[in-house]
């Protein structure tokens, strides 16, 4: 109760503070370009009023504002300059101190119970007040976590409430600043706290306008899943997924061992993006499923010009290459020249007549550029094919040859 | 104030409501970019860009950077940019036409061989010489291009037909680029949703001149030594910060420096590339982009900017090339305002038409001439005793306190966002550098582009350059 008044009364305060800002400059011009003002019953005259015309007042009032904001600005500059100098210095060595301590306490027995840990809960007690240190214990624990693989989350849990900083996440993460918002849910999911209140108030902010705050509560929410029905459910139903939003989600997902994910649910989904995680994260995390793989070969063909790309992506990793060489013979024509050249890119080192057949092929009828990666794939496979494209008079499988011979003998 | 005839009035009514809207139009810039920059840092402050080279799904990017006569920093400049970490990059360097040894020391310092490269002239451009790629597996991802002199554009032109990547980034080959300025500049592509199309992002970009430089990259930024240099600190902060920050806030953004811009290939080849019969490519492109979406393409879309310095370039350190420099970038905003001049106040053209382009027309190109038609005008009116003095200088002391007020604004956002430049000296030098660029630099700018409207209505030196003499990073400091 008492960090929700005191983060609404700052807030009240800032924006306060705000108005002055406004009203201050106002009510003084209103006040000069008048005769006087009077205020419960006290008059208080414009000695400017009476000497000097309005335009002149106007004026001068504006050369004051300009000559007192620049004076504003330049003590501010100062102010930051030495301020920022120490601040800078401060985080740095707070930084250094933080991980130095936190890992000494987390690989050392010393400070599992006894005198040294509450000695050692006492020192960073000492070092974690005001917002400036708890920022810098929280990236020093959240940047620990990110870089190792061993959950040490049960170990930070422990230690965050023995030294009572609990209460400074609720404070974060309700807070009405985003970058707040942002590291508390950081701390959340790599410390995996699952109060109830924390993972709603995580999946609000997974359903809001905000960019940073929504990708962050995406990755906050994968990190935190132990089963795959989350991720399921939240992935692109409120919000178009932008490319961002989808490669935070599958690194999360990646990095995430724990997740079981369900292929089919994924997949199967009627919304574009939520089948575009699907095909990341089979192409990148696939557990062998034969339904799966025809899911992922339904969505090859799809007008959805990214959807088809990944779709490809997908089968070409998953499928053995002889086996996928009926697929890309049938499908080929029907293309467009990117995913032509990522299938190809994708096709070296198969040595198969029926492949190399189809390779002449791809060279007389295709662009440019596929010309050239079916060229590079024969370079390397067979020769022979190679050699009857040397002088052919179609100017541009002269072009493409004279690059892929160029290039690999060079 | 004394009006004297009813002509008189008018005039002055005229300098009045003009001088009026341009200080409300500063305001306003104040204001919005007040509130972007504030809403970039919190939006930005966590996020870890360092991830993004190991994101699974990214689009592939080409530099492209024209190169003439740049023998004394090329080879630096190319490892700078062969550095930079992204998965899916590749550099081009388009020599155009260099008169001096910058080609030779290129291709012996990258072991580069003759090679026969194939692509398709989507834009048409000077006689390509020969493409170059290197024999050392170090520097796979390196093309040099060599091509008969046609100018920036069309060496930009040259190296798009190239290019097999998706987006390009458009640099100055002498320009160096802080290491994570790729993730920073292709973040906003990244964002794209709600079928809103980014259609290029551009960047902060910074006074390179006497800072330490080692290996490519800016270990020590500096404040520059020379006067002329320091004006441009203070000009770019201004420019930067807090000009393009509030275009960007309404999507009305106008310009990528040529020496700094990331760009949808696509898009650019459909509108038709880079003009090459113009000296002010970068704002024409743009516009071009721009009026391309509005007409053709018909769909939503974005320019982005990156408050952010990421690239630092050597700037004009002598009059005359700063002269030059600023006489061309008169020329270029004269004739791309000319060649689009159906979008001025069209509202087919959205807020682009209605806002954007007649800020640029009033206060871009006429501000210029109005200020000295003003001042010469008042000057005459004094001495001939038809206005009052104490008129004439209440005005002239609003308009430098002013100025100052803005200039402090400026660098206040430097030190609070950014702090790239250090200490108490610093602070010191542009506070003086304020003041003197009311009477110094400011006159001086006013009159290079009355120059350079004189030089493009009268036709001459229309499309030409200029020669930047540049000093090269090579010396430490």
């Amino acid at each position: 109760m008492y960090s929700i008044i005191s983060i609404y009364f700052g807030r009240f305060l800032k924006i306060f503070f705000q108005i002055l800002l406004v009203v201050v400059p106002v009510s003084l011009l209103w006040f000069f370009m008048r005769p006087g003002i009077e205020i419960s019953g006290i008059s208080i005259s414009n000695p400017l009023y009476s000497r000097f015309d309005l335009l002149v007042i106007l004026i001068l009032f504006f050369v004051a504002f300009s000559l007192m904001s620049f004076m504003v600005f330049l003590a501010f500059s100062i102010y930051l300059t030495y301020r920022r100098e120490r601040v800078n210095k401060k985080i740095q060595s707070l930084n250094r101190i933080f991980v130095i301590m936190i890992v000494n306490y987390l690989f050392s027995d010393r400070y599992r119970e006894g005198a040294e840990r509450k000695a050692f809960c006492r020192r960073i007690k000492k070092l974690a007040p005001g917002k400036l240190r708890t920022e810098a214990f929280f990236t020093a624990i959240t940047g620990i976590q990110e870089t190792i693989t061993i959950d040490c989350s049960a170990d930070f849990r422990n230690l965050i409430s023995e030294i009572g900083l609990d209460r400074r996440i609720y404070r974060f993460l309700y807070s009405f600043n985003l970058s707040d918002r942002i590291i508390a849910m950081r701390v959340v999911s790599y410390l995996r706290i699952t109060h109830e209140g924390f993972l709603k108030r995580i999946e609000y902010y997974s359903s809001k306008k905000n960019f940073a705050l929504r990708t962050e509560a995406y990755a906050a929410l994968i990190r935190l899943m132990e089963k795959d029905y989350h991720l399921v459910s939240f992935i692109g139903n409120r919000h178009k997924l932008s490319m961002l939003d989808i490669n935070v989600i599958v690194n999360a997902a990646l990095k995430n061992k724990k997740v079981e994910i369900d292929y089919q649910a994924l997949l199967s989904s009627p919304l574009v993006r939520k089948v575009v995680v699907g095909l990341m994260l089979a192409k990148y995390r696939y557990r062998k499923d034969s339904k799966s793989l025809v899911l992922i070969l339904n969505q090859v063909g799809s007008p959805d010009p990214l959807l088809n790309m990944l779709a490809w992506d997908a089968l070409l990793n998953l499928v053995p290459k002889h086996e996928g060489i009926d697929i890309i013979i049938d499908r080929f024509d029907k293309e467009s020249e990117e995913i032509k050249l990522m299938i190809l890119k994708n096709y070296h080192g198969v040595r198969d007549k029926r492949f190399f057949d189809f390779l002449r092929e791809v060279i007389i009828k295709e662009p440019l550029f596929v010309k050239i990666e079916a060229m590079n794939i024969l370079f390397r496979e067979n020769f022979d094919y190679l050699r009857e494209f040397m002088k052919t008079g179609n100017p541009e499988i002269e072009m493409a040859f004279k690059e892929v011979t160029d290039l690999h003998i060079n | 104030m004394e009006t004297g005839t009813p002509i008189h009035f008018y005039i002055n009514l005229f300098f009045l409501v003009y001088g009026s809207l341009l200080f409300l139009s500063y305001l306003f810039v104040g204001i919005f970019s007040s509130y972007e920059l504030s809403f970039y840092m919190k939006r930005n402050k966590y996020f870890n860009f360092k991830l993004v080279p190991g994101y699974k799904l990214l689009p592939s990017i080409s530099i492209i950077a024209p190169s003439y006569n740049e023998d004394k920093g090329i080879v630096e400049n190319i490892r700078s940019l062969l550095s930079l970490q992204y998965p899916k990059i590749e550099v081009i360097i388009v020599n155009d036409g260099s008169t001096d040894s910058s080609l030779d020391l290129v291709i012996k310092q990258y072991e580069l061989v003759r090679v026969d490269y194939a692509f398709r002239e989507h834009v048409k451009t000077a006689k390509i010489r020969g493409i170059y790629k290197s024999v050392n597996s170090a520097y796979s991802n390196l093309l040099v291009i060599d091509k008969e002199n046609g100018g920036k554009a069309d060496a930009l032109n040259a190296g798009i037909n190239i290019s097999r990547s998706e987006l390009f980034l458009a640099i100055d080959v002498d320009c160096i680029i802080e290491p994570d300025a790729i993730p920073r500049m292709l973040k906003p592509f990244l964002e794209e949703q709600d079928g809103r199309k980014v259609i290029a992002s551009g960047g902060v970009i910074r006074v390179a001149n006497s800072c330490k430089i080692e290996n490519g990259r800016i270990v020590k930024v500096n404040f520059p030594e020379n006067l002329w240099a320091e004006f441009q600190v203070l000009e770019y902060f201004r420019a930067f910060t807090l000009g393009r920050m509030a275009w960007s806030r309404i999507n009305g953004l106008l310009i990528i420096s040529g020496a700094f811009g990331l760009f949808d290939k696509q898009v650019v080849l459909n509108a038709g590339g880079y003009d090459t019969t113009t000296v002010g490519e970068d704002l024409e492109l743009v516009v071009r982009m721009r009026r391309y979406m509005h007409d053709v393409e018909k769909q939503p879309y974005k320019v982005a900017f990156i408050p952010e310095p990421l690239c630092w370039t050597e700037v004009p350190s002598s009059l005359r090339v700063l002269s030059r420099q600023r006489k061309r970038w008169t020329r270029g905003l004269i004739d791309t305002l000319n060649k689009h001049k159906t979008m001025f106040l069209n509202p087919r053209h959205g807020h682009i038409g209605m806002i954007s382009f007649p800020y640029w027309v009033f206060f871009e190109w006429l501000a210029p001439l109005v200020e000295v038609t003003g001042i010469i005008y008042f000057t005459i009116m004094l001495l001939l005793g038809r206005i009052n003095i104490q008129y004439y200088l209440l005005f002239t002391a609003l308009i430098f306190s002013f100025a100052l007020l803005y200039s402090s604004f400026a660098v206040f956002y430097e030190k609070y966002l950014f702090a790239r430049y250090t200490g108490f000296k610093f602070l010191l030098r542009i506070i003086m550098i304020s003041f003197l660029e009311i009477v110094l630099y400011h006159p001086l700018n006013m009159f290079f582009s009355l120059m350079g409207n004189f030089e493009f209505f009268t036709g001459k030196d229309k499309k030409r350059w200029g020669t930047m003499t540049r000093k090269g990073f090579n010396s430490k400091k």
